[in-house]
């Protein structure tokens, strides 16, 4: 019997695996000549529990969707779906070469033209080391003459 | 040699190290590279028993061809594709040379890979392997280049009779090429030959001699803990040293006749009753017939046709000594000289074909040929020489001596430093003399400048007390320059201000330093922010240099570093150099950039000319003179306008003028608007007669009574603002200024610039990458999405 998992989620769309909330699971929906693997459509008795749902998690298909729900005048509800691929997959072992990422907390060394610095201020600031021998008033007169080397 | 091939050379942890003597082959066998049956010395067959030998081993199907022969086949391991010396052979029954080479019978069509049979000394009767006579932990050493010895059973494997050459245990090996020359002209082997490595033949005999034999003798021989191998002499041996002994080689010998000194050799092979430690390629034969006219020896066959222009001669002994030799005449072309390096290449060790021995230091010396060596460790007499020698297999930097090189490691031929070299500049003043002094000395210099002419006795003249004293005709030319240096001088020492030849009373110090270094303490360049706004364009750096301005400076060179300056103020000039020095830890350090500027600031010097102020009164007053001249013969009474002071110039016109006279008292009345006669007036014409005798009057008179004194300024006046400005040196730093209203939400929808590689597991919040979803099963239009998500940033 093919069956689908009514639920909610608050998730980023951008969310991979994201958690959700069920409503009802194993709902039944009405047979259709075909279903898309990629953006189904299910047809389910009227349940009013089932106007917040946003997600749907078939296992059939082996695939969770975000859903959108309508009521037809025969009193059914339909859901349209669209895959959500983020979590249909067990992406967690997948290698991966990560150019931004927000996870570590603080900009790194590499170089971030999206961050946020005032182009046109600069603080400036110094630090200083003197040397004694170098004196304005206290110095030396070196006289040349002609004569013999020294 | 790293990882040969097991399947070829056996897995070298099942290499066995045995001190069982074993079983050697009573002839020259190396020469030939082939094999007989056993014979004794007189070539006669002794042992009509086959099975014993590799002949019978390859007779009777005991050998592949195209097979190497199990384990007694060293890792420097003949290929076949060259050399003739690596084909199996072996000779009928009569062995008589005087037979067409066709008499030889070579077993393999298809040469296989083996390596040179050694033998023992002149006990032939025993058959029983041998290795090398040293202690265990030494002869251990070798195991991974000895394959197992032969046992006391050959009938078990007649190919351990085949006893591999490198048994040593050696990590480093070179070979010498030597070949014996002989006379183009000669018909006989027995005198005027000699033995000389190869270079020396093809650069100063090659003209007038051939060779007759080539050999390879053993130098630099250390064992692999480093240590050298020397030679031992096991007396238990019968008849002398067992071949595969060690030697140090101490130089090059150049033989006569077979003799050899008392250097020792790697015993590759010896031949009966000679202590001779080497490998021989070939040599000239001589051979001892018996009357039945036995005789054995191979060694010119080997190489039948392999070398250009080769002759085989003969020459035969007397009959009461029936010495018969077999020689090939070898000439020099450069063909046979590549044959004879492909030769020693095929070894598989180190060689040279010059006299030299010592490479430790260098693996690309020039003398130095290293062979190349195919992925299985056999040798196809290729080689590399000198600085080729970097890009081969076998080389390892450090030394000679270690065979642990890794081919798949680059080896960077760079020698690096992190340290500026600094030189103390300090020279002689040839021509001048230079004094430190204080202000009150100056104005005493001052005062002595002025003074100077006052001591001259009243006997001398000026010019000339000028001249003597102060080499000069004026006391101010003595004086080069006055310069005042804004810092304080040390290693001086105690100098009376000398003007010329004059002594002055002025008590200074003399100047020792030709450049005076000021070093300022380091500075740490500290990562404010520790992440990219510490580095360029967002952080700037640039410092300032006492008298040298403002430099900027790199900042990726500096952050995380120290940065320190090093002044450098040139004492004979003034000039300034600064120089920016970066370092790792605030000692050493290279220079990162230079600014220059001026130190010094010029006082100027001023004084009496004397001598031009001579010149100047002595030409007033003879313009004047002339002019009064001019008046008598028109007008003859000005002459009494020549009284007092002017009477004297007119007179005299001497030097010796007083000043005051000349200024105060030449004109009676004075002379009207002298400016603008004096701009109006035309030059003075001895001649005129009196045509503008009042105009020629009034100039000279004016002339006269302004006589210019003349002074001279040393040194002109020179900024003193490299002062006012402080004299610290002083790192500045431009920051950026971040916008932190901006960043409440930055880690969540922008995410902070990285690179780092993972799984998808690793990573959490906002990312931003490119992902591999080869693994996962789904379609490819999800793949592909999944993957454009990533790119434009998921939520992890």
């Amino acid at each position: 019997m093919f069956t689908i998992d009514i639920a909610y989620t608050t998730e980023n769309n951008l969310k991979v695996n994201k958690s959700y909330t069920n409503i009802l699971t194993g709902v039944e929906i009405h047979p259709t000549s075909t279903i898309s693997q990629e953006n189904p459509v299910f047809i389910v008795d009227y349940n009013a529990a089932f106007l917040n749902a946003n997600y749907v998690i078939c296992s059939a298909l082996g695939r969770k969707y975000f859903a959108t729900i309508s009521t037809d005048t025969a009193n059914r509800m339909i859901i349209t779906c669209s895959c959500d691929y983020l979590s249909s997959f067990n992406l967690s072992s997948c290698p991966i070469q990560v150019t931004r990422n927000g996870g570590i907390g603080k900009p790194t060394k590499y170089p971030d033209n999206k961050y946020p610095i005032f182009p046109n201020i600069k603080d400036i600031t110094s630090i200083t080391r003197s040397n004694n021998i170098l004196t304005a008033n206290g110095g030396a007169y070196v006289l040349t003459v002609i004569g013999g080397g020294s | 040699m790293a990882n040969p091939n097991p399947e070829i050379w056996g897995n070298s942890e099942t290499w066995e190290y045995s001190k069982n003597a074993y079983g050697l082959e009573t002839e020259t066998a190396i020469n030939a590279n082939a094999y007989k049956p056993k014979c004794n010395n007189f070539g006669t067959i002794i042992l009509p028993d086959y099975e014993q030998t590799l002949y019978s081993g390859v007779l009777h199907g005991q050998i592949e061809y195209n097979s190497p022969l199990d384990r007694s086949i060293c890792p420097c391991g003949q290929s076949p594709d060259v050399s003739p010396f690596a084909h199996i052979a072996v000779f009928n029954e009569n062995n008589d040379l005087s037979q067409t080479p066709s008499s030889v019978h070579i077993l393999s069509e298809h040469p296989v890979n083996w390596f040179f049979c050694d033998r023992k000394g002149s006990n032939n009767s025993e058959y029983f392997s041998r290795t090398y006579n040293y202690n265990d932990d030494i002869g251990l050493a070798y195991e991974q280049f000895s394959p197992k010895g032969a046992t006391v059973n050959p009938q078990k494997n007649p190919n351990l009779r085949i006893a591999p050459y490198t048994q040593y245990g050696i990590k480093s090996l070179v070979l010498g090429i030597q070949v014996h020359c002989i006379l183009k002209t000669a018909e006989q082997p027995i005198t005027g030959t000699f033995w000389t490595n190869l270079d020396d033949w093809k650069n100063n005999y090659s003209t007038t001699y051939d060779i007759c034999g080539i050999r390879l003798f053993v130098r630099n021989c250390t064992n692999i803990s480093g240590g050298t191998l020397t030679y031992n002499n096991d007396s238990s041996i019968p008849e002398g040293q067992c071949a595969g002994e060690i030697g140090v080689i101490t130089d090059i010998d150049v033989m006569n006749n077979g003799e050899i000194t008392n250097t020792e050799f790697l015993t590759l092979f010896m031949e009966t009753g000679t202590s001779e430690r080497c490998c021989y390629i070939f040599d000239r034969t001589s051979i001892i017939y018996n009357w039945n006219d036995e005789r054995d020896n191979r060694a010119v066959l080997a190489c039948w046709n392999y070398f250009d222009g080769q002759t085989v001669h003969t020459w035969y002994g007397l009959m009461s000594d029936p010495v018969r030799y077999y020689f090939y005449k070898i000439p020099y072309s450069e063909n046979n000289y590549n044959k004879i390096m492909a030769i020693a290449a095929l070894f598989g060790c180190y060689f040279t074909p010059t006299a030299k021995y010592s490479f430790a230091d260098s693996m690309t010396d020039v003398d130095l040929c290293l062979p190349v060596l195919d992925e299985n460790g056999i040798a196809h007499g290729e080689y590399t020489r000198g600085l080729d020698n970097a890009n081969n297999s076998l080389y390892d930097k450090s030394s000679i001596r270690d065979i642990d090189y890794d081919p798949d490691t680059p080896i960077d031929p760079n020698v690096y430093s992190d340290t500026t070299n600094w030189n103390n500049v300090n020279f002689q003043q040839a021509f001048t003399k230079r004094y430190l002094l204080n202000s009150s000395q100056v104005a005493e210099l001052s005062t002595e400048l002025w003074a100077a002419q006052s001591s001259k006795p009243a006997d001398i003249d000026y010019h000339n007390f000028a001249i003597d004293e102060y080499l000069t005709n004026n006391p101010i030319d003595t004086i080069v320059s006055l310069k005042y240096f804004p810092c304080t001088f040390a290693d001086v020492a105690p100098a009376i201000v000398h003007l010329g030849k004059y002594t002055t009373n002025i008590a200074a110090t003399a100047l020792g330093t030709s450049v005076r270094i000021i070093d300022f303490a380091p500075i740490e360049c500290f990562p404010h922010f520790e992440d990219f706004r510490d580095y360029e364009p967002y952080t700037e750096l640039a410092m300032y240099v006492p008298f040298c301005g403002t430099v900027k400076i790199p900042t990726a060179e500096c952050m995380g570093n120290y940065v320190s300056v090093k002044l450098a103020i040139d004492t004979s000039t003034g000039a300034a150099t600064g120089y920016i020095i970066v370092s790792k830890t605030g000692t050493g350090g290279i220079c990162v950039a230079t600014c220059q500027g001026m130190a010094a600031i010029d006082i100027p010097v001023s004084g009496l000319q004397s001598a031009n102020l001579a010149n100047a009164v002595f030409n007033a007053t003879a313009n004047w003179t002339q002019t009064q001249v001019n008046n008598i013969t028109a007008n003859s009474g000005l002459f009494k306008h020549m009284d007092g002071a002017m009477g004297a110039i007119a007179r005299g016109m001497s030097n010796s003028v007083n000043l005051s006279d000349v200024k105060g008292g030449i004109l009676g009345g004075p002379i009207g608007a002298a400016g603008s006669l004096v701009n109006s007036l035309n030059p003075i014409s001895a001649l005129q007669k009196g045509m503008n005798i009042d105009i020629d009057n009034a100039k000279a008179n004016y002339e006269l009574s302004h006589i210019q004194v003349p002074t001279r300024l040393v040194g002109s006046a020179s900024p003193v603002l490299g002062c006012v400005i402080e004299l610290d040196c002083r790192l500045i730093i431009y920051r950026p200024v971040t916008d932190e209203n901006a960043l409440s939400n930055y880690a969540d929808t922008v995410g902070y610039a990285t690179i780092q590689s993972g799984t998808v597991s690793q990573f959490s919040g906002f990312t931003v990458g490119t992902i591999d979803v080869s693994g996962i099963n789904a379609t490819a239009k999800e793949k592909q999405a999944i993957a454009a998500a990533f790119a434009n940033g998921v939520y992890l």
